[in-house]
């Protein structure tokens, strides 16, 4: 086939998932509208058919804190993320006892990169202690 | 002293601004005065070397064979270095700038004794701060004249501005912001330019110095020879002469380029129609001693540049341009006379007609005569005499009357006899009287404009035309005498005192030099600057005839 | 390259990244009196960096780090960024609202450091983070800067537009990598972006693309048309000793970095990138003295002023520097000794009007100033100092800054650059228009309103420094401007040992013509 000897090869599989994430997602839609009975009235029409009246705009405002609370999800949440490739780096060299070699091509031994961890580690705990000092994690 | 005598000169008034500074208040007019007068004392010290010149013929060989061999108390030091680019500390005095340099010391110890009365001004704020200022706007212009090295010349040419504008804009009249903010961006945007022809000039004479264009080497990387801001190199090295004449600047000859780029800096402070219409203003707000200094001095920095910097470095752009800068000269004359016609002003009466007078300078510069040149340096020096002492003539009455308006007064020879006696020789040397000094230099730029009648088809036509000027001279004049000093006396100005002995220790000197200056003129100034303009001239004809036959050869 | 090699060669950075933690942490402390003392930790901090600089700084054959390169250039911009910053932090001495020290100087640090990383990056990555670490602190110092909602105004404004242009410059990144296959910039060894421009040859259209998008980016950070729009509001929101370090602090990252690309393509650019930056600098420097002249208030002329001053230096960035002793044929060289002469003098002007205050307001606009020569003399004198000195006008280092740069431009002989000089003098002709209406009102007006002083004696030490420098650095130039051309030599230096051929810049044009 054409797809298979260019280059395009390895991207086949994502295309052939937006394709049928794209077919589920329409036939269930056809099919919901096919089958389901066409009913119309005041009660069909509310938010909420179970009866639970409206008590405002969907776009209200929120307390601020919600959206530090966010912030604060992202910084130690997400930071999380970048433990993930550091760990199995780190296990190699620590493991073997060699020096990896890195990007740049030079070596970083594991102590490296445990001092390396330790300075990130630290930033994270500047923040922290910050945040509880200014009184981020208080609701009121 | 003989070998630092310039740098005295140039310091002496800086270091009376210090004194000023730090003494009190009360003291400060002394210390300025006397600082001014221990500069002017110091610059007679520089006519000695020129005395021994008799016939002009003479006087071009005690100068040497050719321009900027014998100038007098040089001092060089290196200012500013590194790599390719020295800025020097180089001051020398030749027969162009000498009779400059005491005519400023002169203007200025005479406008500071014209500042005594200090506290009887309308603006009386800080009295330390006007002298401070005075002193320091005596040692820029003493630095303009003497500095040699462009760079440095520029440096003093800008800082000049500095205190000439504060003296205006805080110590003037009503208007006095608008005069001083007009004054300072007149002079600022006539001056830049002047900054891009300083820089080319110092690259086009290193590329003429090492054979290799700049832009090649630019592109080669090639460490460029020095080039130089020396006045005098520039005018004298043959090789630089050269190159200047035949390289080219944006497409267009290089020499004319640089040459309307000087011009339109000096032609500002000159001042020229049409670039004039700061003069008016910043002289009408200014205070009369600040006016003097102005109209003595100032003016006649647009002549010095011309002499020394624009003709002899760029010969062939003085050709180029000689039709521009006559008409212009004459526009001067005629415009500036009709317009000090029409003035009510005292003051700016007097300032329009610095406008006419100055245009003679231009005009005897631009025929590139020998008489013409003499002329010019005269009119300059007979002007730098006889405006001061209008203007201060001017400051006097103000004092008594407080207002300036010329049909108002009337009748005061008779309220004020000794006054008017010292009025009429002012104003008579500013009408060009022939026996006192605005005669000479008129009489010297006619002469020179019909001699180049030769070279130029226009100068008879542009010489009938100055002449005229010297009519309407006459013409605003004589109106100008009747209506203020002639007629009965008014009763509202019938108890004035008669000047003072302080006034008149300001007028009897400038009286005394007007005369000296119309019955001796050669004793007085051309023994010392022909020799000087001499060779000037000589370059200047020898380059331009080169350049003509050589555009004949092609 | 051993652990301890690489901390001592960045410590200058790390002790100032290291020293914003620490602030951070005292500046939430309990006791007011830890609080005030953030300012003097701060400026130990600042000399702290100093010494490490003196001590380690020194361009070495030591091996370099990864993403780094510690060159002449990297040692002068750090002098210049923490004997600068050390002025604007007395400036900024009192500024922050007492519970928000740690915040604000911690900030200060932060931004200091991504100017001192941006002259060392060595990769396209560390670059963009270095300009980042610049410009985010520069926003939260703009909000905190001052309590009315100006302030705010300023700091989102000046956010959303600096997110965009971070967002295009990383776009331009992201081309060069595209096409250069890698993202280091220059070095001896291995596959470099500015081994693949000299190898290359003729440059691709993505490479045109993708320099442009970054020097769009670079050109909100020196705030060149057609990214300038931003400056006169955040200068006016934010409070004066604040916007006295926005003069200076993105100015110089933004110049370097620009630098820092041009070498990279060896400066060599394709024609239309040079009449773009051409272009550019010319209605630069137009736009800016031209929207100056129209602004009533101070620190909006200033802004403007600021403007035109990128346009002059944007003429240095086009010269490039060449092969010779002299500083007058360089052009980067007259940028590096210019940006730190103009980082002085504004500095000097805002601390002015930030030392003054009328019934508890700063002074902002002209008619605030009148008469200010009375009240306080030395500050109007200062101010009438700096003033000169941003005219570009004799005796003071803005005169020599601006002969260095003019001159660079004439040295080269090309005709396009002396047009722009020709054009950059008038401009600064008409520049003096709205400077003497500065020092008209300090010195020519009479007061109209009663002056308090404010601020305490930090900002006026500044002032004084800002000022003597200036008269200083006009009698003796020489020693900054050879550093500056040393720093270019190592641009050189760098370059040269992968390009066989001397740079050979705007060649193009004259071809054209």
């Amino acid at each position: 086939m054409l797809i298979a000897e260019s280059s395009l090869a390895p991207y086949a599989s994502i295309v052939i998932v937006i394709a049928v994430a794209g077919v589920i997602a329409a036939s269930m839609l056809i099919l919901a509208h096919a089958v389901r009975p066409a009913l119309k009235g005041d009660v069909k029409d509310s938010t909420y058919e179970s009866g639970m009246p409206v008590i405002g705009d969907a776009r209200r405002r929120f307390n601020v804190r919600f959206y530090i609370v966010a912030m604060l999800f992202l910084l130690f949440d997400v930071e999380v993320v970048f433990l993930w490739p550091w760990a199995p780096v780190f296990h190699k060299a620590a493991a073997t006892g060699e020096a990896i070699t890195t990007a740049g091509g030079q070596p970083a031994s594991a102590g490296f990169l445990l001092a390396a961890m330790g300075v990130f580690a630290v930033f994270l705990v500047v923040g922290f202690a910050y945040e509880w000092r200014r009184g981020m994690f208080q609701w009121d | 002293m003989e070998n630092s005598l310039l740098t005295l000169l140039v310091f002496v008034p800086l270091i009376g601004a210090v004194v000023v500074a730090v003494m009190p208040k009360e003291l400060a007019r002394v210390v300025g005065l006397a600082a001014t007068i221990v500069t002017f004392a110091l610059s007679l010290y520089l006519i000695p070397p020129f005395l021994a010149g008799g016939e002009a013929s003479q006087a071009v060989e005690v100068f040497g064979s050719a321009y900027g061999e014998k100038l007098h108390f040089v001092e060089r030091l290196t200012w500013i270095t590194g790599g390719s680019f020295t800025i020097e500390y180089f001051l020398g005095v030749d027969g162009l700038n000498m009779p400059l340099l005491v005519l400023t010391t002169l203007v200025s110890m005479l406008a500071c004794l014209a500042s005594w009365n200090f506290n009887t001004w309308k603006v009386t704020k800080s009295i330390k701060g006007y002298f401070v200022l005075f002193l320091l706007l005596e040692t820029g212009m003493i630095g303009t004249f003497v500095a040699l090295d462009f760079f440095l010349f520029y440096i003093f040419w800008e800082v000049m501005l500095l205190p000439m504008y504060f003296l205006i804009g805080v110590w003037g009249g009503a208007r006095k912001e608008y005069a001083a903010i007009k004054f300072f961006l007149f002079t600022l945007a006539g001056s830049v330019l002047m900054l891009v022809a300083l820089v080319a000039m110092f690259f086009y004479s290193g590329e003429a110095v090492s054979g290799e264009p700049v832009a090649s080497a630019y592109r080669d990387g090639v460490t460029l020879t020095h080039g130089t801001f020396d006045l005098i190199e520039l005018a004298t090295n043959e090789t630089i002469q050269d190159y200047f004449g035949s390289a080219m600047f944006l497409g267009a000859r290089f020499a004319p380029v640089m040459f309307i780029f000087l011009f339109v800096g000096f032609a500002v402070k000159l001042p020229v129609v049409p670039l004039h219409t700061w003069l008016p203003d910043a002289h009408v707000e200014a205070p009369t001693p600040i006016s003097m200094i102005l109209a003595g001095v100032l003016l006649k920095m647009g002549g010095y540049g011309f002499l020394r910097m624009c003709y002899p470095i760029f010969p062939t752009g003085g050709e180029f341009w000689a039709f521009l800068l006559a008409v212009l000269g004459v526009v001067s004359i005629l415009y500036g006379a009709l317009c000090a016609m029409a003035q009510t002003d005292f003051k700016k009466l007097v300032a329009y007609s610095s406008v006419s007078h100055m245009g003679y300078v231009l005009l005897g510069i631009a025929v590139m005569t020998h008489t013409g040149f003499q002329g010019a340096m005269f009119q300059m020096i007979a002007h730098g005499i006889s405006s001061p002492m209008c203007f201060f003539l001017v400051g006097v009455i103000y004092d008594r009357a407080h207002h300036r308006e010329i049909n108002r007064f009337g009748g005061l020879w008779l309220t004020m006899p000794k006054y008017g006696t010292m009025a009429t020789i002012g104003f008579f040397a500013s009408l060009g009287l022939p026996g006192l000094c605005g005669f000479i230099g008129e009489v010297y730029v006619l002469l020179g404009t019909f001699e180049a009648r030769h070279t130029f088809a226009w100068a008879v036509p542009c010489a009938i035309l100055a002449a005229s000027g010297v009519i309407l001279t006459a013409g605003y004049v004589l109106w100008l005498i009747q209506r203020v000093y002639l007629g009965p006396e008014k009763p509202e100005y019938a108890g004035y005192p008669e000047a003072s002995g302080r006034e008149m220790a300001i007028l009897v000197p400038f009286a005394a030099f007007c005369l000296l200056l119309g019955i001796l003129p050669k004793h007085m100034l051309f023994d010392y600057v022909n020799g000087t303009l001499e060779q000037i001239v000589n370059s200047v004809l020898v380059a331009t005839q080169h350049a003509t036959t050589f555009a004949a050869g092609l | 390259m051993t652990t301890a090699m690489y901390l001592t060669q960045l410590s200058p950075e790390l002790c100032l990244l290291a020293g914003a933690c620490l602030v951070w942490l005292f500046g939430v402390s309990k006791h007011a009196g830890v609080r005030s003392l953030m300012a003097p930790f701060t400026l130990l901090i600042l000399v702290a960096a100093m010494v490490c600089t003196a001590q380690f700084g020194r361009p070495g054959s030591a091996e370099q780090p990864v993403g780094l390169l510690f060159t002449d250039l990297a040692y002068y911009v750090r002098w210049a960024t923490l004997s600068v910053g050390a002025l604007l932090l007395l400036v900024n001495w009192r500024t922050p609202a007492d519970r928000e020290q740690g915040e604000f100087f911690g900030m200060i640090l932060c931004s200091m450091a991504g100017v001192m990383l941006t002259a060392s990056a060595n990769d396209l990555v560390v670059l963009f983070f270095a300009l980042e670490l610049v410009s985010v602190p520069t926003y939260v110092l703009v909000a905190l800067s001052r309590t009315d909602s100006r302030a705010s105004e300023a700091a989102v404004k000046y956010f959303f537009l600096g997110a965009m242009s971070a967002a295009i410059m990383v776009y331009g990144f992201s081309f060069l990598y595209g096409v250069g296959g890698t993202t280091v910039l220059a070095g001896a060894a291995g596959h470099t972006l500015q081994g693949y421009f000299t190898d290359a040859g003729a440059m691709s259209n993505y490479a045109i693309i993708g320099l442009v998008l970054a020097f769009a980016g670079l050109s909100f950070k020196v705030a060149a048309v057609p990214f300038h729009a931003y400056v006169s509001d955040v200068y006016e929101g934010a409070a004066s000793p604040v916007t006295a370090f926005l003069g200076f602090v993105p100015k110089i990252a933004g110049f370097v970095a620009m630098a820092k690309l041009m070498s990279v393509c060896n400066w060599h650019l394709p024609e239309p990138l040079v009449w773009m930056l051409w272009i550019v600098a010319a209605v630069t420097m137009t736009v800016g003295n031209v929207l100056a002249l129209l602004q009533t208030n101070v620190k909006r002329i200033l802004a403007y002023s600021g403007v035109a001053h990128s346009g002059y230096m944007l003429i240095g960035i086009l010269v490039g520097p060449t092969w010779g002793e002299g500083p007058m044929h360089d052009g980067v060289a007259a940028v590096l000794f210019y940006i730190v002469v103009y980082g002085v003098m504004n500095l000097g002007a805002f601390a002015v009007l930030a030392t003054l205050s009328i019934k508890g307001r700063s002074v902002e606009t002209l008619d605030d100033l009148a008469g200010i020569s009375r009240k306080a003399p030395l500050a109007a004198l200062a101010m009438a100092i700096c003033t000169f000195s941003l005219m570009g006008f004799p005796p003071t280092a803005g005169f020599m800054g601006k002969v260095y740069l003019f001159s660079g431009a004439l040295s080269t002989g090309e005709r396009s650059l002396v047009v722009l000089a020709v054009i950059a003098v008038i401009n600064s002709a008409i520049g003096a228009a709205y400077y003497l209406r500065i020092v008209a009102a300090c010195y020519l007006r009479e007061p109209t309103a009663d002056h308090q002083r404010t601020g305490g004696i930090a900002p006026r030490f500044a002032i004084a420094v800002a000022a003597l420098a200036m008269i200083a650095l006009f009698i003796r130039p020489i020693d900054l401007v050879t550093q500056a051309k040393h720093a270019t030599q190592s641009i050189h230096t760098q370059s040269s040992s992968l390009a066989q051929s001397p740079p050979a810049p705007v060649k193009t044009l004259t071809a054209a013509k």
